[in-house]
């Protein structure tokens, strides 16, 4: 259905001026529409209006008293006023109203220069106001742990307490207290206790809300610079603010990028990390024992040297690299062209590679046209939402912020299917939850009834007995008698599902790190074939969908051509203008190849395996056995202390290139300060390493590495610097006409034995930290000091302890110390415990040889 | 209080043996309107609520009865809870809607109990020939604001009480955004009366609840039917004047209703004219200045603050009026209260800006602004 042309439409007159506008416009929105400007205050477009301000007041025919246009929607034959004598005196009054209780503290506060009441006051031109101030009770400054609020700047425009509930879903924010005594209050207590976020600090048009991060600049000495926040996946545009080389804060702007100024706490408040005094600034080299500082040149030359030697003595296959997912585009292109053409090694990786190459590299070749990758205009678009083993809201938060949007605005039902309890505001239509390990027959189930009920006629499938074989073969009931669901619940949602018409189904961290994930993805993407939607899958870091992109990973060149491929190989052959060998053999395992001594040099860019990899301390192992390892990274880590050669790398905010985010998009990412210290960005690194072993590779700029990604990759054809500058631009993936395919998919459940460690562990980011940056801010180690670990009500009372303790959780593998939380978000059996914690890594609890981590938990000293 | 006999469940039989929309046909022939204040015709909400296109009703009664001077709500649950229950009922039954509150008044403990004991009355086979329907009671938090529907609607729903920008209005969009019907407890209460009596029957013998107060002789709830002036309510029902001092002014429909002067005590109170029904009556010894203070304080206190013209307009207007005047005669503060009173009345969100000031208007138009000039 074309929604312009049957999109109802109404006619009226602004200021004499006859227009036609969508109905359901309100007058400002009409107006706007036609280029007509009402002042207004407390409006903001992304939050409903809120009518509070009453200075966009018009004049409407038939109405004695002046109508507030934000608030009132256009009707037939409506004759609208502007601008009048009484308007102005009107908005004039209210202005005065406004100012009587804020005092004129501009000189002093952050917010001038940028402060909506600054402007207003001047463009009403209100000169004088007649009403003398009454003092508040000289309220001293509320602390709010990470924001502060001056009660006597606050103009009570509602703003944030709105976009609290409306876009974060959180609603830590009330007025109290009645009239001229009201005040904005946290309803988390005392004191704020939220995701702490700072959309309300971003929406307060004055300085009523600021951050505890003291800022010291006016608005007027700094310079913005638009880039992409270098946390999580959603690929959110940020302006660094910078003044006088130092990097102030972040902010961001409606209506620029993808996330129409919204940011959460990493991408608002992790700017810290950028200056912070932990940069690791200058190359060191391993001298004897120690590592010392040393120059560019001995170190390049240095890696330069026993790379030749490796290669030399043992082959190609003795260097191997590990790639962050938080490299540009350019960095990770780079760095395996010259793995691939100039050193003939395919020993290139990601860590998310190394754990689940089906649904990174391989999620073209697993899946199709049913890749989990789809533009964020989708979700505006879907009949319904399916989180399935994805807690929306914690992991890539912003992206939550949009499907909150959808179901404001359009209604869209939520279904949540999960092992634990995850929140989500606004509240789901319908919730299961399932053992962990029987995702895989809960879908069948799923299936199996809408095939019972009839399949619905939005179905992608033409032929739907592929995608039903396999729920066929099982049965409803058979399915869900391990799930413990059921069956009611299951048709209801089947039903759900169906009637709401094309499911976007999100599937998260718990999916992606779950040892039956390709197996899981494949019954969804049956699912959601079978009902005409979409499955998404969360990723991680800034940068992963790019790294996938680039061809870091073992089973593909970039773009997705197999490196076992004799006419891909030929492809690259053909551009890089050298021959290219055809790399095949078994899935390769880079841990393994370590312990096995086949690998002489590893060179890890800018991750720390360690940390992140699941069971660090074999990854640690593994590492030393390699006779050589180079680390390159912004901060110290527990990799770099095994390094050899370590290299200071700049941060995003400190060089050019582009990521590519969740969705498929490339954007842009600027250089906004100067790299601290002798840090580099890594395809300057590598491209003078390249040098130094001779290759012929060279390029002068990031710039021009982009320029031979949007020649040669597929999928990436045109999308230079230049190209996506504004607004960043879509990858043109693979196989988008190719049919649907139907999976087979088995439903064994996943199990383990519990003996002695009773919970199911799952390990996920919290809110705050993410990689290896996040630690390095104050404000969010201030957030989140360490790990917590989240324990259903009975599972703490049998654990013996208590919220606010700190535990030990144990698996066989090890153990670390974590906060207890004491939440309905986990369900009894599965605890979820939060990473990226260098001191208390969770991820060390999580073992290799058995698909599922089991742990056990008591008090820490009990 | 003779026709308004506690309840038979005779309405209810009645309405239950009609179609919903022969309900609203009665209702609206009876010609009830909206006892609130408003005046809003009872049949045509009851009809927009019927036709709204939704799987979801809701039916609220107001019983927050926070106007100053108001007490005749308080006295309808405490003393014929069952007729405020039908009427709940059939407004349930002729809209569609399976849930219902009775938004009360956090002071009205009594009032709670008695409801709390009628609808544990009723017969169960009766309510369940009415589809079981549910009656929530529902204890308010506290405040002037509670009363006005859209912020009702947002207590209800867990949220601040905190007036809402109109269209949509509750009947297309009220509780938890459903179609929503809101009537006041007197209005309610007339229902079951109609059925009882007949429409025609009903129309002819309609009479309005006044609460009078203040300095008459017998302070309390009289009967009357529209139409009858403010000499009769205060000089025969309420026997007079409570001192020998000579009336000065009554306000109708509350501190937010219109002010009658001694001129004024024939006007004939018609729906247009009564508000609420509150008479607040006040002899020759009251200040009209204190008066003025007195109901701008309270208007300060009550403001949600919201909105900017009430939150600031309401506190300005308190001030103003308790400080001494910056001129002599008080004339330039005069100025800003007339001129805040406006902005107030054309620019606030809700009615309590809206009328906080008509007193004030209507005693500078009737008594002169020198009144209240000297400090």
């Amino acid at each position: 259905m074309n929604e312009t042309s049957t999109a109802k439409t109404v006619s009226l007159t602004i200021d004499g001026q006859t227009v036609r506008v969508p109905e359901g416009d309100t007058i400002l929105a009409a107006a706007r529409r036609n280029g007509v400007d009402i002042p207004t205050l407390c409006f903001l477009e992304k939050l409903k209006p809120i009518g509070s301000c009453r200075i966009c007041s018009v004049e409407v025919d038939g109405s004695a008293s002046p109508i507030m246009s934000c608030v009132t929607p256009v009707v037939e034959g409506m004759k609208v006023v502007t601008s009048s004598e009484r308007l102005s005196r009107y908005r004039q009054e209210m202005m005065r109203f406004i100012l009587t209780n804020h005092p004129l503290d501009c000189p002093v506060c952050e917010r001038s220069g940028e402060c909506l009441l600054q402007n207003r006051t001047f463009e009403l031109n209100v000169t004088e106001h007649p009403f003398k101030t009454i003092d508040y009770k000289k309220t001293a400054v509320d602390d709010w742990n990470e924001l502060r609020y001056n009660r006597n700047l606050c103009i009570f425009c509602e703003r944030c307490v709105k976009v609290c509930w409306e876009i974060q879903g959180f609603g830590a924010l009330e007025i109290g207290g009645n009239g001229y005594n009201a005040r904005i209050i946290p309803t988390t207590g005392e004191t704020l206790d939220c995701d702490f976020c700072g959309q309300c600090l971003a929406v307060c048009p004055v300085g009523a809300i600021s951050s505890a991060i003291v800022f010291s600049a006016r608005s007027w000495e700094i310079e913005k610079v638009e880039t992409i926040c270098p946390f999580c996946a959603v690929g959110c545009s940020i302006e660094v603010n910078v003044k006088d080389g130092a990097l102030v804060r972040n902010t961001s702007n409606d209506g620029i990028g993808v996330n129409n100024g919204n940011l959460c706490a990493r991408g608002r408040f992790g700017h810290e990390s950028v200056q912070s005094d932990d940069r690791f600034k200058t190359p060191m080299v391993r001298k004897g024992v120690k590592l010392v500082e040393t120059g560019w040149d001995e170190a390049i030359g240095n890696v330069a040297e026993k790379i030749s030697e490796a290669v030399k003595n043992d082959g190609p296959d003795s260097v191997g690299v590990i790639v962050s997912e938080t490299v540009t585009n350019e960095d990770a292109y780079l760095i395996q062209k010259i793995f691939r053409a100039g050193l003939k090694s395919n020993r290139i990786e990601t860590l998310s590679n190394m754990l689940n190459p089906k649904l990174n590299s391989g999620i073209f070749d697993e899946l199709g046209p049913s890749a989990p990758i789809v533009p964020y205009d989708q979700i505006g678009k879907a009949g319904s939402f399916v989180f399935f083993g994805c807690d929306a809201e914690k992991e890539n938060p912003v992206i939550a912020n949009m499907v909150r949007v959808a179901m404001r605005d359009k209604g869209t039902p939520l279904f949540v299917a999960n092992a634990r309890n995850p929140l989500f505001t606004p509240s789901a239509r319908q919730r299961v939850r399932y053992e962990y390990g029987t995702e895989t027959q809960l879908v069948a189930a799923l299936i199996g009834a809408l095939n019972e009920s009839g399949l619905p006629d939005n179905s992608r499938a033409d032929d739907p007995s592929a995608f039903i074989k396999t729920a066929e073969s099982v049965g409803v009931s058979e399915a869900l008698k391990s799930a413990g669901v059921s069956e009611e619940a299951v048709r209801r949602m089947a039903e759900g599902i169906k009637t709401a018409g094309s499911p976007l189904i999100f599937l998260g961290k718990e999916i992606h790190d779950h040892p039956k994930s390709a197996q899981i993805t494949r019954a969804l993407s049956n699912l959601a074939n079978l009902t005409g939607g979409r499955l998404l899958l969360y990723r991680e870091y800034c940068n992963s969908q790019g790294a996938n992109d680039m061809g870091v990973g073992r089973s593909h060149f970039p773009g997705y051509l197999r490196t076992d491929s004799d006419q891909a190989a030929g492809y690259y052959s053909a551009k890089w203008g050298v021959e290219i060998p055809v790399f095949s053999g078994p899935a390769p395992d880079t841990l393994a190849e370590l312990v096995a001594g086949k690998i002489k040099v590893l060179i890890v860019v800018g991750c720390d395996p360690i940390t992140h990899y699941n069971d660090g301390q074999f990854v640690r192992e593994a590492i030393q056995s390699a006779g050589f390892v180079v680390v390159t990274g912004s901060y110290d880590n527990e990799t770099g202390v095994l390094a050899d050669v370590a290299l200071p790398t700049t941060v995003a905010a400190e060089r050019d290139g582009s990521y590519t985010n969740n969705e498929g998009r490339v954007q842009l990412i600027r250089k906004a300060v100067e790299p601290a210290g002798q840090s580099r960005p890594e395809w300057e690194i590598f491209q003078n390493l390249a040098g130094r072993l001779g290759m012929d590779i060279s390029y002068e700029t990031c710039e021009q590495i982009a320029g031979e990604i949007a020649e040669f990759v597929p999928g990436y054809h045109g999308l230079t610097h230049n190209r996506i500058a504004q607004g960043g631009a879509l990858v043109d993936y693979p196989g988008k006409s190719s049919d649907v395919e139907g999976y087979e998919f088995d439903t064994v459940t996943v199990s383990s034995d519990g003996a002695g460690f009773p919970f199911v562990a799952v390990i996920g980011n919290s809110l705050f930290h993410l990689g290896v940056a996040s630690r390095h801010s104050k404000a969010l180690n201030r957030m989140a000091p360490g790990p917590c670990l989240e324990i259903s009500p009975d599972d703490a009372a049998a654990a013996g302890v208590t919220d606010g303790d700190d535990a030990i959780v144990e698996s066989v593998q090890g153990s670390i110390k974590a906060k207890v939380v004491v939440t309905e978000r986990s369900s009894n059996g599965v605890v979820f415990i939060t990473k990226n914690f260098e001191n208390a890594p969770a991820t060390h609890l999580i073992y290799r040889k058995s698909p599922v981590t089991r742990v056990k938990v008591s008090r820490a000293g009990g | 209080m003779s026709s308004m006999s506690p309840a038979d469940n005779l309405a209810l039989e009645k309405a239950l043996a009609i179609k919903p929309e022969e309900i609203i046909d009665e209702i609206t022939e009876s010609g009830l309107r909206g006892l609130g204040g408003a005046g809003f015709p009872v049949g045509r909400k009851w009809r927009t609520v019927r036709e709204a296109r939704s799987d979801k009703k809701f039916v609220i009664c107001n019983a927050e009865e926070g106007e100053p001077g108001t007490f005749k709500d308080r006295y309808l649950i405490e003393n014929f809870p069952e007729m405020v229950i039908e009427g709940v009922l059939i407004a349930m039954h002729a809209v569609g809607a399976k849930q219902s509150y009775i938004y009360l008044r956090r002071e009205y403990g009594k009032g709670y109990e008695s409801l709390k004991k009628a609808v544990r009355g009723f017969p169960p086979g009766l309510i369940k020939k009415f589809g079981s329907p549910e009656v929530t009671l529902w204890k308010g938090p506290g405040g002037y604001i509670c009363g006005e529907e859209s912020a009702l609607i947002e207590s209800i729903s867990g949220r601040r009480a905190e007036p809402q920008s109109r269209p949509p209005y509750p009947t297309e969009a009220g509780l938890f955004g459903h179609p929503t019907l809101i009537n006041n407890v007197e209005t309610l209460a007339n229902v079951p009366l109609i059925f009882n009596m007949g429409a025609e029957k009903y129309r002819e013998s309609f009479k309005k609840i006044f609460c009078v107060s203040g300095d008459v002789k017998k302070r309390g709830i009289y009967k009357a039917a529209p139409g009858v002036t403010l000499r009769e309510l205060v000089f025969n029902h309420a026997d007079g004047m409570k001192s020998a001092k000579r009336f000065k002014l009554a306000l109708v429909g509350g501190v937010s209703g219109r002010v009658f002067s001694s001129d004024d005590l024939d006007l004939k109170l018609d729906y247009e004219l009564f508000g609420n029904g509150a008479i607040i009556v006040l002899d020759e010894s009251r200040s009209l200045r204190d008066t003025i203070l007195n109901i701008a304080e309270f208007f300060a206190e009550e403001s949600c603050g919201k909105c900017a013209p009430c939150r600031q307009g309401t506190s300005r207007f308190e001030a103003i009026l308790k400080r001494k005047y910056k001129n002599k005669d008080g004339s330039k503060d005069m100025e800003v209260l007339k001129l805040l009173s406006t902005v107030m009345k054309d620019t606030s969100l809700c009615g309590l800006g809206r009328t906080a000031t008509n007193v004030f208007d209507d005693i500078v138009k009737k008594f002169g602004q020198e009144v209240l000039m000297t400090s």
